[in-house]
């Protein structure tokens, strides 16, 4: 491997950045990403409460325009949802249940915290905008970049569709927040809050699972874009807290490869994003060990997930967007499906 | 436990070395940073892995040092036990051996490339960056300086070494320790000062006997010797080869001639042991041979051998040169001498007398001169030219060309006469003098004493002997009459002197009268001039009978000859003695050379070579030669063993110990030393290294086994797509 890291800038020299730069979509999104996502439909799991109608399925069965299935009536059904023609036909009592459209609301929460300032690729192979270094100027793609690069692509597309989008980005509290909204001009908001830059703190997934639960009330996709580099029993707490209040939640661990592959050779320090001691080390010595690290941690994490029937997927920062959310989006559309027949 | 390094500055490097490794670990350390995202999971592998890893890599780095370490010290050659772990500066003085006893071949390899190579293995063990110096000295008579003082430049003194040849000149030890005496120590500087005499010292018995300095030389740490050579041996040597005759005449009758050669034996001295000698000229033609049987237990031998000389060439100077040889032996240096005789077709005799006889009553009386000219040339084909001078007229007949010149009236010469009469004799013509038959006058005594003030003594008269006496029968070995030996008893018995001239003298006498008186005084030539003879009586019957006896012819005719003969040729030297040039030398060149060794531009005045050199006057005219035969005393062949050289060699070298290096007995000596720290040192040197060899691969095994679970856990990781899960 090209041990040849493209580090990152000092957050404290940050060069200003003009604001035509910040809001330029195209600094996140590759035109070959949103050349395949547009055509795509992005469907959520859940069905949500929403006002406007739209393609998504409303979680709750009931007066709808679409049918959906048959049931036993039990006692305390409302008896107005007695089908009274199977009634006639087979005698026996069966309660209509329907699908009914809603709208989606996806709640992306950014992780912004040292760590995922890491970045191996080089900016200018990973950007679509023949730039070679990030407006901050910086010279590599970090983790960070890679994840608002995801958030942006999802709520671009998530507009477009007329669903509602709302952004926070965090540490270990939340650091920006953009209100959940399906007006196009909210995608300039969104551009902004994620126009900014890991902080070194360490990531505090429970507070800030708290903290974005207590500004929603309606039932949402949550979609955390982030490292989670974090101790797996906060991220199972967090993961339940938001079981518990019944929403949805999709897990995108964001890993450089260097990160997953950790092929160094020579001898070197190695000196931590959140103020982590330095350790010098053999990296060949210390690489299976190190590999079984993040691999148990990233099956953990993945474990969790599932365990409350949410979606993990493992991003790499050296791959496209597109195939990657083109793949997730269609997994997710056919799981959706599943459940909501 | 104290030690040190045969190698100090190999090992320095050596232990330099081991630094690098320790440096090589500490740069890998420090050579870049990477910020890293993951800590976490790092910090977890290495919490799990820090021990093994550090143990793992103290281990390597442990060996690796440990590698250097053990071959900094085989290549330094520790030494324990010697007192310390830094050597002083060491100042090594070489006496090497190139005396004729060097040439000396004993298995098939000559001494002196033994000698040689001992001194070039103590220099290997030399470093001039720790301050180390070598001194050299040619032991061959005469001992030289040739890297005196010291040097450091170990490179040139060994080339000077690898170039030395054998000379014909014996050990010089007195030589030796004159030089050796000279060297000082400075007391300022903490150093070793160790001498090596690189010899097979089988000539040490004689070389001892030589020493006259009473001085002791420098104090040494150490005197090194190679250990005595006990290969049996035989040598015979000529000790010196001399012609019966000192001057041939070619025109005249011929007389017989020989050489007597005269041989010494040393080493083994066994009875059935037989040596052939064998006379040829300078062109390789025989003149004679024969064989001697040695005896045994018997160390010299005289063999005479007769020779041929009808027809011998000049080969210069008026000179036909010979050649004696013996048959090979275990030297081959001394197997050979040159012999330089004087040739002459015929001999040319000035005798100055009164220009007629005188009559005496009714006898007339013979003159001197007649007496001569009929001992010397009674007839016209036995080679000798009489000329008859006037006495008056001596001065303007005298003339170059002369052999010698009978002066019969000494009483009747003018002084330019007697100049003339010295100038001639400082050129080698031989001057014979009687008082004159008449005058009581010794007034021209006073001239000869002007010519050789310390020959004679105040007290000169004339003495009348009556009863007459006669003549001692007994003649000197070295007079020149000698050849006449064995018949001058029954020749001398005859005469009786009444009436002789007493002289007083420190010079050999050619034969002495009864009262012990000499009838004759030899003085020898000194620097090629003619002999002169004094008479103590005048040839006239007056005086004596002895010009009437038969003893006159032959007393003359020897005389004549051997007494040319000496004045022409010079003494043979043997080689290291220093050649005396004449005044009217102006150059020197070697007409006979015995070997091929003497080294081109050597200085023929050191004299360490046989051979035959001419000598040339300012016109280039080639007037003597000079035979210079080999100190066959230096080739000596006798065993001898340590104890007998340690006893020697104390009595004048101040040493506290004494090392012996080399097997002598093999054909390659080993260098050792009888303190074992040398081979001590190249066999712990060896053992060092062997252990090296096996931290070697101890080292390379564990890297290979520590890298092989590397390479496995890499390959495991490949095979689970190296551990990306997108």
């Amino acid at each position: 491997m090209d041990e040849h890291i493209p580090q990152p800038a000092d957050p404290n020299q940050i060069p200003a950045v003009a604001a035509s730069e910040r809001f330029d979509p195209h600094l996140y999104l590759h035109p070959q990403t949103l050349s395949r996502l547009s055509t795509m439909e992005l469907r959520a799991k859940m069905i949500v409460e929403g006002v406007m109608a739209g393609q998504h399925r409303s979680p709750y069965t009931g007066v709808s325009v679409e049918f959906a299935q048959h049931r036993p009536y039990v006692a305390g059904d409302d008896i107005r949802h007695l089908d009274w023609k199977v009634y006639a036909r087979t005698d026996k009592l069966q309660v209509k249940q329907y699908q009914q459209e809603t709208t989606l609301d996806l709640v992306l929460l950014v992780d912004s915290s040292g760590s995922m300032r890491f970045g191996s690729r080089l900016f200018s192979d990973a950007s679509g905008s023949a730039r070679n270094i990030a407006p901050d100027g910086r010279p590599n793609w970090s983790k960070f970049d890679h994840a608002t690069a995801t958030a942006a692509a999802m709520a671009y597309i998530t507009i477009n569709q007329g669903d509602r989008v709302g952004l926070a980005v965090y540490a270990d509290e939340l650091r920006a927040m953009v209100e959940r909204s399906a007006r196009k001009s909210s995608w300039k908001q969104i551009v902004d809050a994620l126009a900014t830059h890991p902080i070194d703190r360490e990531t505090d997934i429970v507070r800030v699972i708290d903290q974005t639960l207590a500004k929603i009330s309606n039932k949402c996709l949550i979609v955390i874009v982030s490292d989670f580099f974090e101790d797996p029993e906060h991220i199972r707490s967090a993961f339940a807290k938001v079981k518990h209040r019944g929403h949805d939640l999709i897990a995108l661990q964001v890993l450089d490869k260097a990160e997953l592959s950790f092929e160094f050779d020579d001898p070197a320090a190695f000196e931590g994003l959140e103020s982590e001691p330095t350790i010098r080390i053999d990296p060949r010595a210390l690489r299976k060990a190190y590999l079984e690290s993040i691999n148990n941690h990233i099956d953990l994490v993945s474990h969790h997930a599932r365990s409350f029937g949410f979606d993990h997927k493992v991003v790499s920062t050296h791959k496209w967007l597109g195939p990657t959310l083109a793949k997730f989006v269609a997994r997710r559309n056919a799981a959706s499906t599943l459940r909501g027949s | 436990m104290p030690f040190s390094f045969l190698h100090p500055l190999l090992f320095a490097i050596g232990a330099g070395c081991i630094s690098i490794p320790i440096i090589i670990h500490l740069l890998k350390r420090r050579r870049r940073v990477i910020t890293w995202g993951a800590m976490r999971f790092l910090e977890e592998a290495y919490r799990k892995r820090r021990r093994i890893i550090t143990l793992e890599q103290l281990l390597l780095l442990t060996l690796r040092c440990l590698l250097v370490l053990f071959i900094a010290l085989g290549v330094g050659s520790i030494v324990f036990g010697q007192g310390g772990g830094v050597r002083v500066p060491k100042t090594l003085v070489i006496v090497l051996d190139d005396s004729i006893g060097s040439a000396r071949i004993a298995d098939n390899v000559q001494i002196i490339e033994r000698n040689k190579q001992h001194a070039i293995e103590q220099i290997d063990e030399l470093d001039p960056m720790l301050g180390d110096r070598v001194a050299l000295i040619s032991a061959s008579k005469p001992a030289r300086a040739i890297v005196l003082p010291a040097s450091d430049d170990l490179g040139s003194v060994r080339a000077l070494i690898e170039q030395a040849q054998p000379t014909d000149a014996a050990l010089d030890l007195d030589g030796v320790l004159n030089i050796v005496s000279q060297i000082e120590r400075d007391p300022d500087q903490d150093t070793n000062a160790d001498l090596l005499i690189a010899t097979d010292a089988r000539s040490f018995e004689h070389a001892i006997e030589e020493i006259v300095t009473e001085s002791t030389s420098s104090a040494f740490d150490s005197l090194v010797l190679p250990e005595p050579e006990s290969t049996p041996a035989t040598n015979v040597g000529i000790r010196s080869a001399t012609p019966t005759r000192k001057l041939v005449i070619r025109d005249g009758i011929s007389l017989p001639e020989s050489v007597d050669v005269q041989l010494v034996r040393s080493g083994t001295l066994d009875s059935d042991q037989s040596t052939r000698v064998q006379v040829t000229d300078h062109q390789g033609s025989s003149l004679g041979s024969g064989t001697y049987t040695w005896r045994a237990g018997e160390r010299d031998a005289s063999v005479p051998i007769a020779l041929q000389t009808q027809g011998l060439q000049i080969a210069a100077a008026s000179s036909a040169l010979m050649r004696v040889k013996l048959n090979d032996d275990a030297n081959p240096r001394d197997n050979s001498a040159s012999i330089a005789i004087p040739v002459r077709n015929s001999l040319r005799v000035a005798v100055i007398d009164r220009p007629r006889d005188r009559a005496i009553g009714a006898q007339t009386e013979i003159a001197p001169s007649r007496w001569v000219r009929a001992a010397l040339a009674p007839r016209d084909d036995l080679g000798v030219q009489i000329t008859s001078i006037d006495a008056s007229q001596a001065s303007a007949r005298l003339v170059p060309g002369l052999d010698a010149i009978f002066v019969l009236t000494p009483d009747l010469l003018y002084d330019a006469s007697w100049d003339r009469i010295g100038r001639l004799n400082e050129q080698g013509v031989m001057v014979i003098v009687t008082p004159a038959s008449e005058g009581e006058s010794l007034g021209w005594f006073d001239r000869i004493r002007a010519m050789h003030p310390d020959s004679f003594g105040t007290l000169l008269q004339f003495v009348d002997h009556d009863p007459a006496i006669g003549i001692e029968p007994d003649l000197q070995r070295s007079s020149i009459l000698s050849s006449i030996s064995s018949d001058f008893e029954s020749l001398a018995s005859a005469i009786t002197v009444q009436r002789s001239l007493q002289i007083t003298t420190s010079e050999r006498a050619l034969a002495l009268l009864r009262d012990g008186s000499p009838l004759a005084v030899q003085i020898p030539s000194a620097n090629n001039g003619g002999m002169f003879i004094v008479f103590s009586i005048p040839f006239d019957l007056r005086w004596s009978d002895l010009p009437a006896r038969p003893m006159f012819v032959a007393m003359m005719q020897e005389l004549v000859r051997q007494g040319v003969g000496l004045g022409e040729s010079r003494d043979p030297l043997v080689a290291g003695t220093p050649i005396r040039t004449p005044n009217w030398v102006a150059g020197m060149r070697v007409i006979d050379e015995e070997h091929a060794s003497r080294p081109s531009g050597a200085d023929l005045t050191t004299n360490q070579y046989a051979g035959a050199i001419a000598m040339r006057d300012a016109q280039g005219t080639t007037r003597s030669v000079q035979v210079v035969h080999p100190d066959a005393m230096g080739a000596l062949a006798d065993p001898i063993d340590r104890a007998r050289i340690e006893e020697q060699l104390a009595r004048f070298i101040d040493a506290e110990t004494t090392s012996w290096i080399g097997d002598a007995t093999s054909n390659e000596p080993q260098p050792t030393s009888s303190d074992g720290s040398s081979g001590a040192g190249h066999r712990l040197a060896l053992w060092m290294l062997m252990i090296a060899l096996i931290i070697a691969i101890i080292e390379f095994i564990l890297a290979r086994v520590f890298t092989s679970r590397l390479i496995a856990s890499e390959r495991a990781m490949g095979a689970e797509g190296r551990g990306v899960r997108a």
